[in-house]
């Protein structure tokens, strides 16, 4: 109750810190991957069990003793002999850990990043009961040959380059007396793109066509088949689809409309900024649905004219980066 | 990230395998506890226990608050009533087993299985307050192995996954095992090295090392009949030199000298003349060892008649080794003794009288003894023969003698003339005053049996026995034993051979050789492991040439306790197993070709290996293809628990372990 209360000031806190004072959290600075864990950056602590079991090891020491009572002291020493066995244990699970790799898809801001983390050994030693810990979420994974691909899903805010954050790579193997832990702070950045407007106008026509490109048989881009209609040409009738349908059928080819859809920064002048963004997005998205050949212009760069998803990708990905 | 951050990943809620696994750690702290805890109390905490796991197997949720605290009072109302108060180390061990109990119907967390589980760390410590014999301490180590691995059940962040509850379990019991077995060397030396009290540092309730049957300060008849047929094992012997002959074997324990008619005590009022105590010796002393079972009372056993008392004792004036504590551990002391002596020839006036004390009554023993008296002319020596000689007539030497009338030396004398010996010797002693002997009654233990495997004498409670002193002018105290008179072949043997009641040295030879290893074993476990201690800590830095000091022990114990810590750290390290099965067999496949010659490196896929092992060994193509084909089956096929990939398994596992190609190819190089 009061731990959830508390972690999300403390969360802002820390937020607040890694922008403002890099150099109070440089301990925690984004490193390039991969990422390599050994024994000097994994940090070792009693949980809170540990912490129990260890003031009730003392006890039955002080008792043991005063009673001189042998089998005791042996008990005792037995399971504190365990529980010290257990301490360094965590900490050969995480050495020798690397974070060799995160891809995630772009996703709109607002919808969860999946993001993809795949971690490595050189050792062909079995690591497991590791966790991985993000604020959203914990997730338990083995590394049992040597890679794992953990999928982890991230809420997104904001368009733009994301980085991961910090992430935690923690184990309490074997008893959960003790977790070893180690901070990893990828530099990779994600790509979140922008949101799209839900209801926008319709995008201006540059050139003021009607919008959907023209089907003409003069086209030299294929476009589709269909029914013989009196009248067509001979050459266009594909035969041997025809023969297959046992109907006549003609190729049909389409031609892009002489002045292709252009999407300018300056048709949403008046909005706010990020409204602006977010209504190209749409229209950027729309462009590339209807599949015809569009342009994007910002105000320092011009996208096309081209089609495709490529195009569309690199689009919205200078969307999502615009200052 | 502070390490409690982990703290609502502890919260989560437990699965049933968990609560059944803290359970049955309970139920192991239990039965350490068995031996001893009352049926109604066993009963109730059983009651309270399963009903708990009944509404967790059954997914119910808790008892309303109000309802467990209920519980809680009435457990500990019951533990209280059954004790009569909350203290002391039973009714304190039952609460806390009853409180454990109760925390069962609240364990829903795994913060909450945790508790159970740290709490029975410390009902295995209780337990060895009752019982620290071998038994106790083998099932206290699988309670260990359970704990830990039930620790390791709740600490595996993994949803559970597919299989039974055996293949859940393995891995947990298997850390848990191998944690504790590793931990043994750790814990020797820390048990060997770890620097002792010498007085506790705090007063322990009085029971605390419990309420033991034995030889207690006063002598009432039915006391050591009572302990006729108890084996346990009192006190082993080891002497320096030859074992004394049974009729020589009396463990002088307790001299008693006021008898109110029915009772005997001799305690407080020997206060009041506290006198050296003088003996004569005839003859060399005999020197020996005593390890001696925890008595909780405050006086030693030494064979008469000692020449001194044993070290941390004092002997009174009537030869009793008292100490200023009670014997609350398995302790060893050594004393010397003479067989022949003179034992206090002159007797102070105040003592004399105190050798003829009597109470009223028994009117006819009196007119009996004052017969002898007359016949014998004040010689001491014919009034006990004939004394002795009535007995041996007529008396009968019995484990379940009649209840005796008010005056009971009387009845015993001339009526029911059975016995066990603390009548024998009450009546002697009695008779022996009213004729004008000083006269009185010491208890021990006689005779025992010597273990031939381990060359030491152990006297049982059987053993436990009551005999008579009485003064003779230039003799000083002389003993007599009136049941040798009646029974010799109880002081030749023991009353349980004189029974013939479950015979112990007695037995059949095979018998007899288990019997005396055992008891061997037990004799061996009580001196190297219950009886050490601070003294025996530092006589084995002596005997090593360092110097007694704390600071010694405590500079070993780092250095030991560290390289034991160091080799099992380095044990665990080397164990680089899997704990999936198939993957398991698969490197066992690799690092065979490797053997082979067949390089494996570790970014091929299966198929990729598959056909560079083929390619170079062309003649287990078939055996390759076959384990290549069942690997990739099991392991990247997805369906969980699927019927039949047991048997898929086993068929790998065969296959591989027959697939020895580097065997095949030496053998083939060794025909050439």
């Amino acid at each position: 109750m009061l731990a959830a209360a508390l972690r999300e000031p403390r969360d802002r806190l820390l937020r607040w810190a890694e922008g403002r004072l890099p150099a109070l959290t440089r301990w925690r600075a984004a490193e390039p991957l991969p990422i390599e864990l050994h024994p000097r950056r994994i940090y070792v602590l009693p949980t809170r069990f540990g912490l129990m079991f260890g003031a009730m090891l003392v006890v039955m020491l002080l008792g043991a003793l005063n009673f001189n009572n042998n089998a005791a002291l042996l008990l005792t020493f037995l399971l504190a002999g365990a529980v010290v066995l257990s301490m360094g244990r965590g900490v050969r699970m995480l050495d020798g850990v690397r974070l060799v790799d995160i891809q995630a898809s772009p996703v709109p801001a607002g919808s969860e990043l999946h993001v993809r983390l795949r971690f490595e050994t050189a050792d062909g030693r079995p690591r497991v009961q590791l966790q991985l810990a993000h604020p959203a979420g914990r997730l338990p994974f083995d590394i049992e040959d040597g890679a794992a691909t953990i999928d982890l899903a991230v809420p997104t805010e904001r368009r733009g380059l994301v980085s991961l954050g910090r992430l935690t790579l923690a184990c309490e193997y074997p008893f959960g007396l003790f977790r070893a832990w180690s901070v990893l702070h990828p530099d990779t950045r994600l790509l979140v793109h922008p949101r799209a407007e839900a209801r926008s106008p319709p995008m201006p026509r540059g050139g003021g066509g009607e919008g959907e490109a023209r089907v003409s048989p003069a086209g030299e881009d294929w476009h589709a088949l269909r029914e013989y209609r009196h009248g067509d040409p001979r050459r266009l009738i594909a035969w041997r689809a025809s023969a297959r349908a046992e109907r006549l059928l003609v190729r049909e080819f389409a031609t892009p409309r002489s002045a292709p859809v252009e999407i300018a920064w300056e048709a949403t002048a008046g909005l706010p900024h990020e409204h602006r963004i977010s209504r190209l997005t749409r229209w950027v998205i729309d462009a590339a649905r209807a599949d015809g050949e569009f342009t994007m212009r910002l105000p320092d760069a011009t996208f096309g004219p081209d089609r495709g998803p490529a195009h569309l990708a690199r689009c919205l990905r200078a969307l999502a980066v615009m200052p | 990230m502070p390490a409690g951050a982990g703290g609502d990943a502890v919260n989560e809620a437990l699965d049933r395998t968990g609560f059944l696994a803290a359970a049955a750690c309970l139920v192991g702290g239990y039965l350490l506890h068995a031996a001893w805890l009352p049926l109604p109390l066993v009963a109730a905490f059983a009651l309270v226990a399963a009903f708990a796991a009944t509404l967790v197997l059954a997914g119910r949720p808790p008892l309303p608050a109000v309802l467990r605290i209920a519980v809680m009072v009435l457990l500990a109302a019951l533990v209280v009533r059954t004790f009569g108060n909350p203290f002391g180390r039973e009714a304190g061990s039952a609460l806390l087993l009853g409180m454990l109990a109760a925390k069962l119907l609240e364990t829903r967390t795994r913060r909450d299985a945790r508790v159970v589980l740290t709490t029975t760390c410390f009902v295995a410590l209780a337990g060895f307050l009752f019982d620290q014999g071998p038994r106790q301490v083998a099932l206290a180590f699988a309670v260990v192995i359970g704990l830990l691995a039930t620790m390791a059940l709740l600490a595996d962040p993994r949803p559970a996954r597919a299989g039974g509850l055996v293949a859940r379990l393995r891995p947990s019991a298997r850390l848990g095992a191998v944690h504790t077995l590793l931990a043994i060397p750790f814990a020797i030396a820390c048990f060997v090295l770890f620097p002792r009290l010498d007085a506790p540092l705090w007063g322990a309730p009085a029971d605390a090392f419990g309420g033991r049957s034995g030889i207690s300060d006063r002598m009432q008849p039915g006391m050591l009949s009572s302990l006729a047929l108890d084996d346990t094992p009192v006190m082993r012997v080891r002497f320096d030199g030859e074992i004394p002959r049974p009729a020589d074997r009396y463990f002088r324990g307790l001299v008693f000298w006021w008898f109110d008619g029915s009772t005997w005590a001799g305690k407080d009022a020997l206060s009041g003349f506290a006198q050296p105590p003088i003996l004569e010796p005839i003859g060399p002393a005999l020197d020996y060892e005593v390890l001696i079972e925890p008595t909780d009372q405050r006086w030693l056993f030494v064979l008469d008649a000692p020449a001194e008392a044993p070290p941390g004792a004092s002997l009174t004036g009537d030869f009793q080794a008292r100490r200023p504590t009670p014997v609350t551990g398995v302790m060893r002391y050594t004393a010397s003794a003479h067989l022949a002596y003179r034992m206090q020839p002159d007797l102070p006036s105040l003592q004399r009288r105190a050798a003829l004390q009597l109470p009223d009554g028994n009117p006819r023993t009196r007119e009996l003894a004052s017969r002898w008296a007359r016949e014998a002319g004040g010689d001491a020596r014919e009034v006990a023969r004939r004394a002795l000689g009535l007995f041996n007539a007529e008396f009968i030497y019995s484990l379940e003698p009649p209840l005796l009338a008010r005056d009971a030396v009387d009845d015993f004398l001339f009526e029911t003339r059975t016995g066990f010996c603390e009548h024998f010797a009450s009546a002697f002693a009695f008779a022996m005053r009213a004729a004008g002997v000083p006269a009185r009654v010491v208890v021990g233990y006689q005779g025992g049996f010597v273990n031939r495997a381990g060359g030491y004498l152990v006297l049982r409670r059987a053993d436990a026995h009551a005999w008579t002193e009485i003064w003779i002018d230039g003799e000083g105290w002389v003993r007599i034993d009136p049941t040798a008179a009646v029974a010799p072949e109880r002081i030749a043997d023991s009353a349980r051979a004189q029974f013939n009641l479950r015979a112990g040295a007695e037995a059949p030879g095979w018998l007899s050789q288990l019997r005396q290893r055992s008891d061997l074993f037990g004799y061996w476990w009580n001196r190297t492991l219950i009886e050490f201690s601070a003294l025996r800590q530092r006589e084995m830095l002596a005997s090593f040439g360092a110097p007694p000091d704390p600071r010694v022990l405590v500079g070993l114990l780092a250095v030991v306790a560290l390289v034991t810590l160091a080799l099992a750290s380095w044990w665990l390290a080397r164990q680089r197993r899997t704990a999936d099965p198939v993957l398991a067999e698969w490197r066992r496949f690799r690092a065979r070709l490797a053997r082979a010659g067949v390089e494996t490196p570790p970014q091929l896929g299966p198929r990729d290996l598959s056909a560079r092992a083929t390619a170079a060994l062309p003649q287990f193509a078939p055996v390759i293809a076959s384990i290549t084909a069942a690997f990739i089956d099991l392991r990247y096929r997805t369906r969980p628990g699927q019927h039949g990939d047991d048997e898929r398994l086993a068929e790998l596992r065969r296959v591989v372990r027959s697939f020895t190609p580097a065997r095949a190819r030496r053998g083939r190089i060794g025909n050439v």
